[in-house]
């Protein structure tokens, strides 16, 4: 059991430094921004609002659409800024991920957008995307059933472990991305890429809803940090 | 471009109902796939190809088998390159043009299941280390599509792949060249998905187009023959913990018995 | 809301669980899941222990929609016999401005008292206006300018572009001379945004 070290000193079940922020922008109607080690993640919300062009509504709810990008400069080699095969995945699956937990039902004809731009990458960027867009979300006042977040866990050098860097990440042997609601206990996304015998798949699922509580409690303290330091009650609705 | 089908609410609503029931519109069993057909070999043209039917689901995969150069980061593998194409003759939601979100997602996966669950021994199709490698091409397309794409796109690249033989390489004056010896590729393992939906509190396997518009949740799951998962994707809605775990136990038992048709037609598959 | 004994919780945000469904009734910013009630937003939330019911009255995000019952800022963008089209741009009081517009429309039967047989003699093209949503039926923002209050609150020459003032009942271009006819607000002219 001893002396298993991780490239970067970790402990299998160990998170690197999180720093989360919520209202960094000035004009999206929700934003904020997620460090996790080397990844650096920024999201901004706008909505809801009226779709255009106007057919792709829906008369019973709120769509959502969602762009994962990364920057040109997020990694070691440039990046071509065009969208790739996996961009267009990971937009779709971040799309759901948190399409799930949002009471789009209150919200007919509109849309919601969700931007998720990688600023560096270093492993488990869809993971701090969805992490940071949920907190944006619920920054835009956006009503929704529970928070989403999410972190990778894996399987390198045999071992189970969770979070991932980008080099972990490429020599590991399975990497699993899992994203789920920390009050609720749901899951809203999960993907594995590699394998797994059914008894590591559950110890990973385990270490990933450890994770994931850890940020979520994160997410909440961010959020009541950023808000009781606001104190100013702007609007009446009903 | 507007991609949804539109399922009458009186439809949904009563595949909703014997959900509840523990039941199916077409009566199916809530783990059982719809009847599997399986034929290869179908354009002799191709390096291997297979015609798949999932009840009324059809897709047909050709693999061409090229020289090329390898990825400059992996000069000891050879390049595999899936893709998947959501035919406009396959349904009235599919429209001609670039791959929207839907097949990049399929396609996506198809790769993952085959290229993370090592189907192929990729270093076997290296000729010159960093010049010159094999390149195969796994091409799929959905041609009739009555629900579940993805087990079906993965059946038929997986089928096609088994199908395929690849011509042998000889190299002279540094430089290779395809002769008319064939052998079959160097397959290692093989993957197979099953997806599950959820409709209320129950999970169904292999769900048909309007069982899938109404599903709350879906997911795929893919395993090797050892039972290994080789490949997860959740692609809408969510999921209890407790209903991840049996959706992981339903869907290796739909393999297993997806598999055995497989070998039907592939005594090795399995 | 309510009048009886209210009590202020702490901050909640989304998922936070606050009662059950036995003790409290979710309104405004909570949810039911399971006989448990939960925040769907974050704000400090008014517990009504007479009605028994649980609420949020102000929310902490400046982002909104427009809703019935709100008085609005807005451009008419399209203008015939019947029905005009207005951009919704602001709720006044909200700090929001919606970008792209909302869509809005004013009917014909909504002007009764202003007697007029085309909507074209009181609201013309480009018309800034000040109006009230009654509705969102079908989804569509229903907007009236009846009422004293209510109307055109800028409007600009239709030959000069220039502002037209407001001199009696009618509008006057000062450059050009001519006499443009309007459902007018009270407020034209002078108009805050606030």
């Amino acid at each position: 059991m001893s002396e298993f070290t991780r490239r970067d000193g970790r402990k299998p079940d160990e998170l690197r430094p999180i720093k989360m922020k919520v209202g960094v922008l000035d004009k999206a109607d929700g934003s904020a921004y997620v460090e996790q080690g080397g990844t650096k993640v920024l999201v901004a919300v706008y909505g809801p609002r009226e779709v255009h062009p106007r057919h792709l509504g829906l008369p019973e709810s709120a769509i959502v659409r969602c762009r994962y990008h990364m920057a040109p400069f997020s990694t070691k080699e440039r990046k071509s800024p065009t969208p790739t095969r996996r961009e267009i995945e990971l937009s779709k699956v971040i799309k759901e991920a948190l399409a799930s937990t949002i009471m789009l039902d209150l919200y007919p004809r509109t849309t919601i957008d969700i931007f998720v731009e990688v600023l560096q990458a270093d492993g488990g960027t869809r993971c701090a995307g969805i992490t940071a867009a949920s907190l944006a979300l619920a920054h835009a006042g956006i009503p929704m059933i529970d928070l989403v977040s999410a972190c990778a866990v894996g399987k390198w050098n045999g071992r189970i472990i969770v979070d991932l860097t980008g080099e972990e990440d490429e020599e590991c042997e399975a990497d699993m991305p899992v994203a789920l609601m920390p009050s609720l206990e749901r899951v809203t996304l999960i993907q594995l890429n590699g394998r797994l015998t059914p008894d590591e798949f559950l110890e990973a699922f385990n270490l990933a809803v450890k994770a994931c509580k850890y940020i979520g409690e994160l997410q909440k303290a961010t959020l009541r940090s950023y808000y009781e330091k606001i104190k100013e009650e702007v609007l009446y609705e009903q | 471009m507007s991609s949804r089908l539109v399922i009458p609410e009186l439809t949904k609503r009563r595949i909703r109902e014997l959900a509840s029931q523990r039941r199916r519109i077409d009566k199916r069993g809530l783990a059982e796939f719809r009847t599997v057909f399986i034929e290869r070999g179908i354009i002799p043209q191709a390096d291997g190809s297979a015609l798949v039917h999932i009840g009324n689901t059809k897709a047909i995969a050709g693999i061409k088998i090229d020289l090329g150069q390898p990825y400059p980061d992996m000069p000891n593998a050879g390049v595999l390159a899936v893709n998947v194409e959501l035919m406009p003759l396959a349904s009235p939601t599919f429209e001609p043009g670039p791959p929207d979100e839907r097949a990049v997602e399929v396609a996506r996966i198809v790769d993952r299941a085959i290229r993370e669950g090592r189907m192929i021994d990729l270093e076997e199709l290296v000729i010159t280390p960093g010049r010159e490698v094999y390149v195969i091409f796994v091409d799929t397309y959905l041609v009739d599509h009555d629900g579940n794409m993805i087990d079906a796109c993965v059946l038929a690249s997986v089928a096609a792949l088994l199908d395929a033989t690849m011509r042998k390489a000889i190299v002279s004056e540094g430089r290779a060249r395809l002769i008319d010896e064939r052998s079959p590729l160097p397959i290692r393992h093989y993957p197979l998905t099953a997806t599950i939906c959820r409709i209320g509190e129950t999970l169904i396997v292999d769900p048909i187009l309007e069982e899938e518009e109404t599903a709350e949740a879906r997911i795929t799951i893919g395993f090797d023959e050892e039972d290994r998962i080789c490949m997860i994707q959740h692609s809408i809605g969510m999921l209890r913990y407790s209903e991840l775990y049996q959706a992981i136990n339903i869907s290796r038992e739909a393999v297993s018995r997806l598999r055995k048709e497989l070998c039907k037609v592939f005594p090795n598959a399995g | 809301m309510g009048s009886g004994v209210l009590k202020r919780g702490e901050l909640v945000v989304p998922g936070d669980k606050v009662a059950v469904i036995e003790e409290f009734e979710p309104k405004y910013g909570f949810y039911e899941d399971l006989g448990v009630v939960r925040a769907s937003i974050v704000g400090y939330p008014i517990f009504d222990m007479d009605k028994r019911i649980v609420y949020i009255e102000k929310t902490l995000s400046k982002n909104s929609i427009p809703r019935p019952g709100d008085d609005v800022y807005c451009i008419a963008y399209e203008v015939s016999d019947k029905i005009a089209f207005a951009h919704i741009i602001k709720v006044i009081g909200r700090p929001k401005v919606f970008q792209p517009p909302f869509t809005g429309v004013i009917h014909i039967s909504r002007l009764k008292k202003a007697k007029v047989n085309s909507i074209r003699e009181i609201v013309k093209l480009g018309d800034h206006l000040y109006a009230s949503i009654i509705s969102r039926r079908n989804n569509v923002y229903h907007l009236t300018i009846s009422g004293p209050e209510f109307g055109v609150i800028l409007a600009r020459c239709p030959y000069c572009g220039l502002l037209l003032e407001k001199k009696d009942q009618n509008l006057v271009c000062s450059k050009c001379n001519i006499v443009e006819q309007r459902k007018i607000s009270k407020y034209y002219g002078n108009f805050k945004i606030v």
